[in-house]
């Protein structure tokens, strides 16, 4: 056990937390900066995951009503339906797990962000002396700037929010947000079931834990959803945020239609999951993205005739 | 998406299970205050098996506790080492104290007699009236104007009458309002009160009032300030540790800096060997170096390095059983207790182990605590007291244990 946390201090909690003290040197001695500017770097590492994460995502909407078949032609034999189901994401080279990518690298993230927020925040003088321990003296500035300063607008980033209702709500709302646009459109009861259940569920949980945990983590989570929801908008547009029906599964026919919708649409294009096949609303006409992708399959078609 | 569920239910599992670990929030204080020698007592500042700070009092010689004053109220600590006084030994013994009300942390200062602080002599504030911020440090006492002094969490140093706790000058009791924490313990010297912030600044305060001394180091300043011949000495959070005279005014600058690996925490000493004014520093790298006062210059062969940081403040003790306070470096050991649980005893002329081995503080009691605490000492018996609150004696010419201390010894 001890190697284990000697190789989680060495490789995530000791630079996470030299990182956000010297960002904390650099930045007017604010730690709230510190974080937010650590999200920012975090993001911007995580990006081609986060793109392959929006892909995946786009791809699963893609190929809903493929998989609708397959399900009405097999039945119920479910054994037939995961073995079709399979060789259609072999085929068209998804991976169904492949959203998962982003959250699990976050998970040790996330956890190494509290456990750094508590650290470089010490509330007595005994973690103090154990923070001395991990800070690099070959790097400039951090030795100096400790101890640091708590403050960062109406909460104490090592305390939970006084308000106990501010920062839960920014972060359940924003991540409430972005799962809303992210949603996939199925025509699968129990799926459309599943996805109000997340749709609800995590921004709540995340909501929840806020009320408990250091207002820094939650600086984290609020800023971290902001970029995510930009990324998705520039990627797909507002999505289902703006749809009532589809991801959010409100009714089986309309997302049956939707995904109908998208298929024809993927026909006219000729390039699967182009344009309005996601989360039933899909790109914003006239986006950045959705013309590209039109121009794209413009192109593909003139190639094939 | 089942497999989103699963990872998400997983991390709040983490996350509340690193929460509930003991690493995140509602931490309690738990106190370093060292051991004091009062004729042939040890008071010891401990926590043991309870949320409430005491004072225990102990035989120098066979450990046989004689009393425990229990600290009233709330999840109290003790961060400073207690003082004595005026009036006969161990009459009032002040001692400042950390106390929580109402989820918020306080400070208080007793001045305490035979009944403890059930029945203090007095304190300040009184409970009821103004509260004062969190006290990190320990108190001064300046036997010339009988006034003692604090400083605050909050920046605020504090003047009270030694005999009725009333404050001096200025409104509320605040003497001096430094702007920035004060976690050291103030020192008194030539009508002069030193003391260090949390901004890195080292100031002198006339007991008169009115700055004498403003000096700026790149770190905090956590340690008591030490003056000797018109130049205060003190180590800081940037690594280095400062000499500066004190009549540097108030854009004062050091007259030599040295520097160590880590951040300068422990108090300094002073001591004087062939004719030549040395200074002991401790770091938390676990250094310990000798520099000439007057220049700054390493007088040891090489610094020496224990197993671990070093946050206590080391203790010069005589080798011979009278004391001997004004006796030469040659007949004294540099006794340093470091992280690890393990104390030191070195020759301070050379920087040489003077004992066998170290003296490891875990190999009995609880075992597993640090030395954070002053070692404090009398005779030649140095006094040790672990994070666990296990209270060492140990003989400063052999390293070896005194029985009848620690519980397990």
């Amino acid at each position: 056990m001890g190697i284990i946390i000697d190789i989680w201090d060495a490789l995530l909690l000791g630079p996470m937390l030299n990182a956000l003290i010297f960002l904390y040197g650099i930045l007017a001695s604010n730690f709230g900066l510190s974080i937010i500017a650590f999200t920012i770097v975090v993001r911007i590492a995580m990006y081609p995951l986060t793109r392959k994460q929006i892909n995946a995502s786009r791809a699963m909407s893609r190929l809903q009503p493929r998989i609708q078949e397959i399900r009405q032609k097999h039945g119920k034999d479910s054994q037939k339906v995961t073995q079709e189901t399979m060789r259609l994401y072999k085929e068209e080279g998804v991976n169904p797990v492949g959203c998962l990518g982003p959250m699990v690298v976050q998970l040790p993230i996330w956890i190494g962000l509290y456990q750094s927020i508590i650290q470089a925040l010490p509330q007595n003088p005994e973690r103090l002396v154990d923070l001395s321990q991990k800070l690099y003296s070959w790097l400039p500035g951090v030795h100096t700037a400790v101890p640091l300063n708590k403050g960062f607008l109406w909460f104490d980033l090592s305390e939970p929010d006084p308000t106990r209702v501010m920062l839960p709500l920014l972060v359940g709302g924003s991540m409430w947000v972005q799962q809303k646009m992210m949603a996939n459109p199925s025509t699968d009861p129990r799926q459309m079931q599943m996805n109000r259940m997340m749709q609800w569920m995590m921004p709540v949980m995340f909501g929840m834990i806020t009320i408990q945990f250091p207002s820094g983590l939650a600086l984290y989570w609020v800023v971290s959803n902001v970029i995510g929801i930009a990324l998705q908008y520039r990627a797909q547009g507002w999505g289902n945020l703006l749809s009532s029906a589809g991801g959010d599964g409100q009714t089986v026919e309309a997302g049956a239609r939707k995904a109908a919708d998208s298929s024809k649409e993927m026909v006219v294009h000729g390039e699967p999951g182009s344009v309005g096949q996601d989360s039933g609303g899909g790109d914003r006409p006239g986006s950045e993205t959705a013309r590209r992708r039109s121009r794209r399959g413009r192109r593909r078609r003139r190639n094939r005739g | 998406m089942s497999g989103r569920l699963l990872l998400i239910l997983l991390l709040s599992g983490l996350l509340v299970g690193s929460a509930c670990s003991g690493a995140g929030l509602g931490v309690t204080f738990q106190g370093w205050g060292g051991p004091t020698a009062v004729g042939n007592s040890i008071y010891v500042p401990t926590k043991r098996d309870s949320d409430q700070a005491s004072l225990q009092i102990f035989d120098a010689v066979s450990g046989a506790m004689n009393n425990s004053f229990i600290v009233t109220g709330e999840s109290t600590a003790i961060y400073g080492t207690p003082v004595q006084g005026p009036g006969l030994e161990g009459q009032t013994t002040f001692v400042s104290v950390i106390y929580t009300d109402d989820g918020n942390d306080y400070g208080r200062v007793y001045a305490i007699g035979p009944e403890g602080f059930d029945n203090p002599i007095w304190q300040f504030p009184e409970p009821g009236l103004n509260s004062v911020g969190v006290i990190f440090g320990g108190t001064a006492y300046s036997q010339t104007s009988n006034t003692v002094y604090f400083g605050t969490d909050d920046g605020m140093l504090y003047a009270l009458d030694a005999n009725t706790g009333e404050s001096k000058l200025g409104t509320g009791g605040v003497f001096f309002p430094a702007e920035s924490p004060i976690w050291g313990t103030p020192l008194v010297q030539g009508g002069v009160v030193y003391f260090g912030t949390m901004d890195g600044r080292l100031y002198g305060v006339s007991e008169n009032g009115g700055k004498t001394l403003e000096f700026r180091a790149g770190g905090a300043i956590a340690a008591t300030p030490i003056v000797e011949e018109g130049v205060a000495y003190v180590g800081s959070f940037d690594k280095n540790f400062y000499a500066v005279p004190v009549n540097g005014g108030l854009n004062a600058r050091e007259t030599w800096k040295y520097t160590t690996n880590s951040w300068i925490w422990a108090d300094a000493l002073f001591g004087e060997a062939r004719g030549q004014d040395l200074i002991f520093i401790s770091s938390l790298d676990g250094s310990v170096h000798a520099v000439d006062a007057a220049s700054g210059t390493l007088l040891w062969a090489e610094p020496f390095f224990a197993s671990e940081g070093i946050r206590g403040t080391p203790a010069l003790v005589s080798k011979s059983a009278s004391g001997g306070q004004f006796s030469s470096l040659a007949d004294k050991v540099l006794i340093v207790g470091s992280r690890d649980g393990r104390v030191y005893g070195l020759d301070p002329q050379t920087g040489t182990a003077a004992w066998d081995g170290p003296f490891n503080t875990r190999d009995l009691g609880d075992g597993g605590g640090q030395i954070l605490a002053p070692v404090g000492h009398r005779g030649n018996t140095a006094y040790v007291v672990t994070s666990k609150y296990d209270i060492f004696a140990i003989d400063a010419n052999t390293g070896q244990g005194l029985a009848g201390f620690s519980p397990a010894q």
